[in-house]
């Protein structure tokens, strides 16, 4: 059995099934282009000038954490709630690849995400695409995307094992935007709050796209701290997800029922 | 697989429970669902496991299927223990729970099968060709493209069958696979089960359809409060029985103080009562005694509206009349 041909095959069934999904498709199209926009006329209307192309990134990098946490963190949840998740444990694929694949899916929608920002940005308030280090910014969207989605395989894991976790999912969404400095500067935020940044991989993900972009230097950097997180979280979350099935076995919680 | 190990083989098996409820639970309640079971399935058989609700059947699928760990004892499937070798298990076995669920609704069914050939590891060329071989063997070749929330409950379980055997299991776990469908789908089913075993495959079946495992099985367990309680073939266990009679006697609107009497009547074994429409069906199991009969139409008085028949015990009686005694053991042990 080929890890890579499992994850591929979790990633394809996951993005069938949300393009499938209308309500999906409406909230990953418009979301991006709704935040950029908010964005972009905050600044215009606040006298700082038009956007740049580096701001506009950090709408990139919003779009990308709430598909994340709602498609790949709610992902065990809709299998239990479906009865596949039996169906998946019974199969010899370890669940973990299973994971990565669907996480790393519902991250890949933020590319989406990084070329409706582009647009709004430039076809919408008239500024230029010009991307300072281009291979640098390839690299940024790669590492913002691996980054984010393996953080989800750890949020899929945590909300399995803790179902009363599973509340504070829709919660999670404003305090990380505000936590990885997408909304506001991290250096303006109290001292905790900027320590919290630091352990998020959207925080350095939109570091890396944006000084890629504005060529302010430090995206390789912020590249290799995404990704180096996501990994992290990504053993973290198949350690939790191994003991998470030991124990749905245990106390039969596969199924609702 | 080796023909001297078993496909299946279970020792001492037991799986408790939490009570579901948190005061029950802080009293230290358990639920017993399987109290020591032994089982061995051999290759090739068509295993019939026959219980009533709760009695332990799916408890001990979703062990084999290692979706359950045991409490205690052992469980292995084609020689693999359950705990020890799950990921050998997982290969060895194919699942089918009954049910409307446990597929992705807006997958088409060939996409749910070709994810699903990926889980199991079937490589991609021998999954084109094995997909399109089950969907022709169940019969939805036609359908394959189309998304699985249009299909109806029976085309749902000839789906879940065709993903079971897509890695080409040793060992085929069918829980309920009937159940819910009209009875052609039942009967094509049991007709595909009939297939599987001429293929060598060995199969668990369980069911609470008599004539289902009296048609398909080679070999019966019936399960009753989380023990077996007799074992053998359909005509092993009608011979248990066949030492008696059963009556049947059609009765109107009677409340079930009625029919109390009639269970404290010597040589009466069991005693059910089946509602159908206005009418209900009073069965009794009981001894050969030619004046039987009589004394139960004298105890039931006018309540007697229809027909009263007396013949062979079934697998049907042999069921009840099993089920009810092992009820019956558990109250006695209950109370003393």
């Amino acid at each position: 059995m080929s890890a890579s041909r499992v994850t591929f095959a979790a990633a394809a069934v996951m993005l069938k099934m949300l393009f499938r999904a209308r309500v999906v498709v409406v909230a990953t199209v418009l979301q991006p282009v709704v935040f950029t926009a908010i964005v972009s006329l905050l600044l215009r209307v606040g006298s700082r000038g038009d956007p740049t192309l580096g701001e506009a990134m950090g709408a990139t990098v919003m779009g990308m954490w709430s598909s994340v946490l709602f498609f790949a963190g709610g992902m065990l949840t809709r299998e239990r709630r479906q009865r596949t998740l039996e169906m998946i444990v019974a199969a010899p694929a370890p669940l973990l690849l299973i994971m990565l694949g669907t996480s790393l899916a519902t991250a890949l929608m933020g590319l989406y995400s990084l070329v409706a920002s582009v647009a709004v940005v430039t076809f919408g308030f008239g500024v230029p695409l010009e991307i300072a280090e281009p291979g640098a910014f390839a690299v940024a969207s790669l590492a913002a995307i691996a980054g984010t989605g393996l953080f989800g395989v750890l949020l899929a894991a945590f909300f399995v094992m803790f179902r009363q976790a599973g509340i504070f999912q829709n919660m999670l969404e404003y305090p990380v935007w505000i936590a990885s400095g997408v909304m506001v500067p991290l250096a303006l935020l109290p001292a905790p709050v900027q320590v919290i940044g630091w352990l998020l991989p959207p925080t350095w993900g939109q570091e890396a796209l944006r000084d890629a972009a504005s060529g302010a230097g430090g995206s390789w950097s912020a590249s290799l701290a995404c990704a180096g997180l996501g990994v992290g979280y990504f053993v973290l979350g198949g350690v939790l997800l191994m003991l998470a099935e030991q124990r749905a076995r245990m106390r039969a919680t596969l199924p609702l029922s | 697989m080796d023909s001297r190990i078993p496909a299946i083989e279970v020792r001492g098996l037991r799986r408790d429970y939490p009570a579901p409820t948190r005061r029950a639970r802080r009293a230290g309640t358990v639920l017993h669902a399987l109290r020591g079971i032994d089982l061995t399935v051999l290759p090739g058989q068509v295993f019939g496991l026959l219980g009533p609700n709760g009695a332990g059947k799916t408890t001990l699928t979703k062990i084999l299927a290692t979706l359950l760990l045991p409490s205690s004892g052992t469980a292995r499937v084609a020689g693999h223990d359950v705990v020890a070798d799950t990921r050998a298990v997982r290969h060895a076995v194919g699942c089918v729970f009954g049910g409307d669920l446990g597929l992705y609704e807006r997958l088409s069914g060939h996409d749910n099968l070709r994810y699903f050939a990926e889980l199991y590891g079937v490589p991609p060329r021998a999954a084109r060709a094995r997909i399109a071989e089950l969907l022709d063997l169940v019969g939805l070749s036609g359908k394959a493209d189309a998304r699985v929330e249009t299909y109806s409950r029976g085309m749902r379980q000839r789906l879940h069958l065709a993903r079971g055997l897509l890695h080409d299991p040793q060992v085929l776990l069918l829980d309920e696979p009937t159940s819910g469908i009209d009875p052609v789908g039942a009967r094509e089913l049991r007709t595909l089960i009939d297939d599987l075993r001429t293929r060598g495959k060995t199969v668990l079946l369980t069911t609470h359809y008599m004539f289902e495992a009296d048609e398909v099985c080679d070999d019966i367990a019936i399960i009753a409060r989380g023990r077996i309680v007799a074992r053998g073939t359909a005509a092993d266990l009608k011979a248990m029985v066949t030492a008696g009679q059963t009556i049947e006697i059609e009765l109107h609107g009677l409340g079930a103080e009625t029919f109390e009497p009639v269970r404290g009547v010597p040589g009466v074994r069991a005693v059910t009562v089946e509602s159908r429409d206005q009418v209900q069906l009073l069965r009794v199991q009981a001894d050969p005694d030619d004046a039987l009969p009589g004394k139960l139409h004298a105890l039931l008085g006018g309540a007697v509206v229809g027909r009263m028949t007396v013949r062979e015990p079934t697998l049907e009686d042999a069921y009840v009349q099993l089920v009810e005694g092992a009820d019956e053991a558990e109250g006695s042990a209950r109370v003393g």
